[in-house]
């Protein structure tokens, strides 16, 4: 019942009409990052993030929450029309949505993708209103040595995770850790590479290293390609599905919805890994798995509502615990600092304005997003028609302002370019940047708990073994890296994708 | 003709600079004195060495505002965080002392001078006017066996080490306060160093630690939710929101200590600007508007002028002389 009031006191603030107004701005330019290639959730956060400063705490995560579930909607659009996913959580989409629309189906494939989000949303949006307080309740017992632990787990399953090569997760989540170790220490007080210059006296910023990783690294990648002007010319009719798309698309739905959820609250459980896996599962439990790949509605369900689910998962962990699990949340985490606002345990009691208005956003902005992308798909067509070699100028500028804007220093502009090629080489040699910045929040904050558990207990490393919680972290985490070691001695199944 | 024609001055071109040089005389005899008589002319920029939204940028936004409205020209804050402070403070003191550019500092002013790599004496800074101070406080949960100060201080005494109290970074002025207390009553602390006043609180509220030295309006919600309990405050008098919680005074204690807040300038600034700016914030901060803000928002109000300033400054430069090379921070 605390969720259901909750839930309605976070309405009452949701419909202030400056809230309404500011995650209808977040709602429309999520979509619009989404239907672009080359820029994904991460960067418009952090590009966005300066805007906020002048906002009230609420409305501040009201509008980048917006951003981040927007563009997980906008992101089929691409994927189905052009063969390109505007940004990774779509990837899949394409492999059965850009089929469905050489057969002339755009129209049910973008409304499935659409509805399928929206139906996710609201599900999982249930998840997080009725699981978030208990959770918070669970994790008032936690102090730091149960954070030690549980960031332990959490590291080992960002470089587990990952889509691509384990080893080359391992080596980014390793620099990440090294260059969260720049700036002052968090017990002593002590510089640490600092170099006597001020600026990284507090550490490198992670704002300016978000844009540069996945903003200035996405626009130097996309300079490469050639533009794909394949866009399709005829009229998108029928965008409401039909009968038999909705009997087959049903449970893919269901599936696709509890699967991303779970991998949202997971650390390193990126979008983009929870639409990979929703469309595998539905190739193994299908019937007929042999069609995926030509063009069948299920493989577009499935993923849609996978990547819709995932943003209420991760919630999860940042409001109740304070960790972020991929680096939009981190950018979350972030945006809620510097308004002051603490994420974790007693964010509940101590902001339960931004707590409930944040969940009760996200179920009004869903809405605005199924007006904003069943009727006006027409106008996302266009803006994707737009070259873009006018939109690369205009993201670099603002990444440029946004950098300089976080601490009014040009240092960070300096940092963020260094980001940005670096970020482009590791997309050129195929090194993901997630475990990178997750390593690079993580391995402070473990830093930080390890060492103050150590100061709690006098010095006893018993600490993390005598407190129960503390001790079945512990224990995860040694399975984990068991599993992960051992592995590739069992034989590895790969997931089947591409057909 | 001449190559270069710029060499051979014409008649033209020396009459011409003549009734420049005679114009630009006049003028500046004319108006040097009234120029600055007037300051400010243009716009002054307030730096804030810390990031916006937090408590020292929402305090100065709102003092730069007020002040705007007396001194009848723009009044902006320009944020420049980083190096814990030093960065914007750096700026400050290399600013052109001719009051455009001023600024504002806490205690850690003072800081800064022992424990980070860049030395910077407070002294580089002209105080204008302090127009904030949080008192210290000694907060426990709401079940622990201390009921007054004086119970919990001799638990603290019998078992030196024992006590664990959490401040809001490790040297930051909290991990001073508790240290100061620990050196004016005998008692060995152990200091718990989390990152911000916030967490500090919580990990009281969560049993993780015995007392935090954070000030009572930090973890305001957590007292008056009823998880916390303040038993002593570290100033002159009661605290109108806290009226039933003793100062350390009023228990024996001779601790009066706190974070504050303070408009200052580069260190040459002449007098007359300085008094200026001052008057400036003493109409502000006696702004109905001004005092509201402060007490919705926990801030503690207080008020002194560029003597006393300095005076504060300099006694808690004398405490920290003895507080803080004990404290174990490392410096580079």
């Amino acid at each position: 019942m605390e969720s259901l009031a909750g839930l309605f006191y976070g309405l009452g603030i949701t419909f202030q009409p400056q809230n309404l107004f500011f995650c209808f701005v977040g709602c429309f330019v999520g979509t619009l990052v989404g239907v672009l290639p080359g820029l994904g959730p991460s960067g418009a956060l952090a590009l966005l993030l300066p805007v906020t400063f002048a906002l009230p705490p609420s409305t501040a995560i009201i509008m980048l929450a917006g951003i981040y579930y927007g563009a997980m909607y906008g992101g089929s659009t691409t994927s189905i029309l052009i063969n390109i996913p505007g940004e990774a959580a779509s990837v899949v989409t394409c492999l059965d949505g850009y089929q469905m629309a050489r057969k002339g189906r755009a129209g049910p494939a973008l409304g499935m993708a659409a509805i399928a989000s929206f139906i996710a949303g609201a599900i999982s949006l249930f998840g997080l209103l009725f699981l978030a307080p208990p959770f918070a309740n669970f994790a008032l017992k936690f102090s730091s040595p149960e954070y030690v632990s549980l960031i332990l787990c959490g590291l080992i399953l960002v470089s587990f995770l990952g889509s691509g090569s384990r080893l080359k997760a391992f080596m980014m989540g390793a620099l990440g850790l090294l260059l969260g170790t720049i700036g002052t220490d968090p017990i002593e007080g002590m510089e640490r590479f600092a170099f006597k210059i001020p600026y990284l006296m507090d550490g490198l910023g992670l704002i300016p290293v978000i844009m540069g990783l996945f903003g200035i690294s996405e626009i130097l990648a996309n300079l490469e390609e050639e533009e794909f002007r394949g866009i399709l010319t005829e009229k998108i009719k029928n965008l409401f599905p039909t009968l038999r798309d909705w009997k087959d698309s049903a449970w893919p739905i269901v599936r696709g919805t509890v699967l991303g959820f779970f991998i949202g609250v997971i650390p390193g459980g990126n979008t983009d890994i929870s639409s990979t896996m929703a469309y595998a599962l539905e190739k193994k439990v299908s019937k007929h798995p042999q069609k995926f790949g030509t063009g069948i509605i299920e493989g577009v369900a499935a993923p849609e509502s996978a990547n819709n689910s995932g943003p209420s998962g991760s919630f999860i962990p940042l409001l109740s615990l304070g960790i972020p699990t991929n680096s939009t949340m981190a950018l979350l985490l972030a945006s809620l600092m510097i308004h002051g606002v603490t994420p974790g345990p007693f964010l509940i009691n101590q902001n339960p304005d931004v707590f409930w208005s944040v969940i009760a956003s996200m179920y009004i902005g869903n809405l605005m997003l199924l007006a904003l992308n069943l009727p006006l798909v027409g106008l996302w067509v266009q803006v994707i028609k737009i070259p873009y070699a006018y939109f690369f100028p205009i993201i670099f500028l603002l990444c440029l302002l946004g950098s300089y804007s976080i601490a009014n220093t040009v240092f960070d502009i300096g940092v963020m370019i260094l980001f940005g090629i670096f970020g482009f080489l590791m997309k050129k040699y195929a090194y993901e940047s997630t475990p990178l910045i997750l390593a690079f929040i993580l391995g402070p904050m473990f830093e930080e708990h390890f060492r103050r558990s150590l100061v709690l207990s006098f010095g006893s490393f018993g600490i993390f073994f005598e407190r129960p919680i503390s001790a079945a972290f512990l224990g995860l985490a040694i399975l984990l890296l068991a599993v992960s070691l051992l592995g590739p001695l069992i034989k590895k199944k790969q997931f089947e994708i591409i057909p | 003709m001449n190559s270069n024609p710029r060499v051979q001055p014409t008649r033209r071109s020396c009459f011409t600079l003549i009734i420049a040089l005679l114009a630009a005389g006049i003028l500046l005899t004319a108006f040097a004195p009234v120029a600055a008589a007037e300051y400010p002319e243009r716009e002054i920029t307030v730096i804030v060495s810390w990031t916006a939204g937090g408590g020292t940028d929402l305090i100065t936004r709102f003092l730069a505002d007020l002040m705007e409205k007396n001194l009848g020209k723009p009044v902006v804050v320009v944020n420049k965080p980083g190096g814990g402070g030093l960065v914007g403070f750096n700026q400050i003191a290399v600013a052109k002392p001719d009051g455009y550019t001023i600024g504002v500092t806490t205690n850690s002013i003072i800081l800064h001078k022992y424990a980070a790599s860049s030395y910077l004496d407070w002294r580089e800074l002209a105080p204008i006017a302090l127009h904030n101070n949080d008192p210290a406080g000694f907060t426990v949960k709401i079940d622990a066996p201390w009921k007054t100060i004086k119970e919990a201080l001799d638990y603290a005494k019998a078992n030196p080490m024992k006590m664990r109290i959490s401040n809001s970074g490790p040297g930051a002025i909290w991990h001073v306060a508790a240290a100061l207390l620990g050196s004016k009553t005998g008692v060995q602390f152990t200091h718990v160093p989390y990152g911000g006043a916030n967490p500090a609180g919580v990990a009281v509220a969560g049993g993780h630690v015995e007392a935090t030295s954070v000030s009572p309006a930090e973890v305001g919600t957590l007292i008056k939710g009823g998880k916390l309990r303040l038993l002593a405050i570290a100033s002159d008098k009661r605290d109108p929101l806290f009226n039933d919680v003793p100062t350390f005074k009023e228990s024996g204690i001779d601790f009066v200590f706190g974070v504050w807040r303070c408009l200052v300038a580069p260190k040459n600034t002449p007098k007359e600007v300085i008094a200026k700016l001052e008057n400036s914030v003493k109409i502000a901060v006696n702004d109905p508007k001004f005092k509201d803000f402060m007490t919705k928002n926990g801030f503690g109000q207080a008020y002194l002028g560029p003597a006393e300033s300095a005076a504060l400054m300099a006694q808690n430069e004398k405490d920290f002389e003895k507080i803080v090379p004990g404290l174990g921070l490392k410096k580079n």
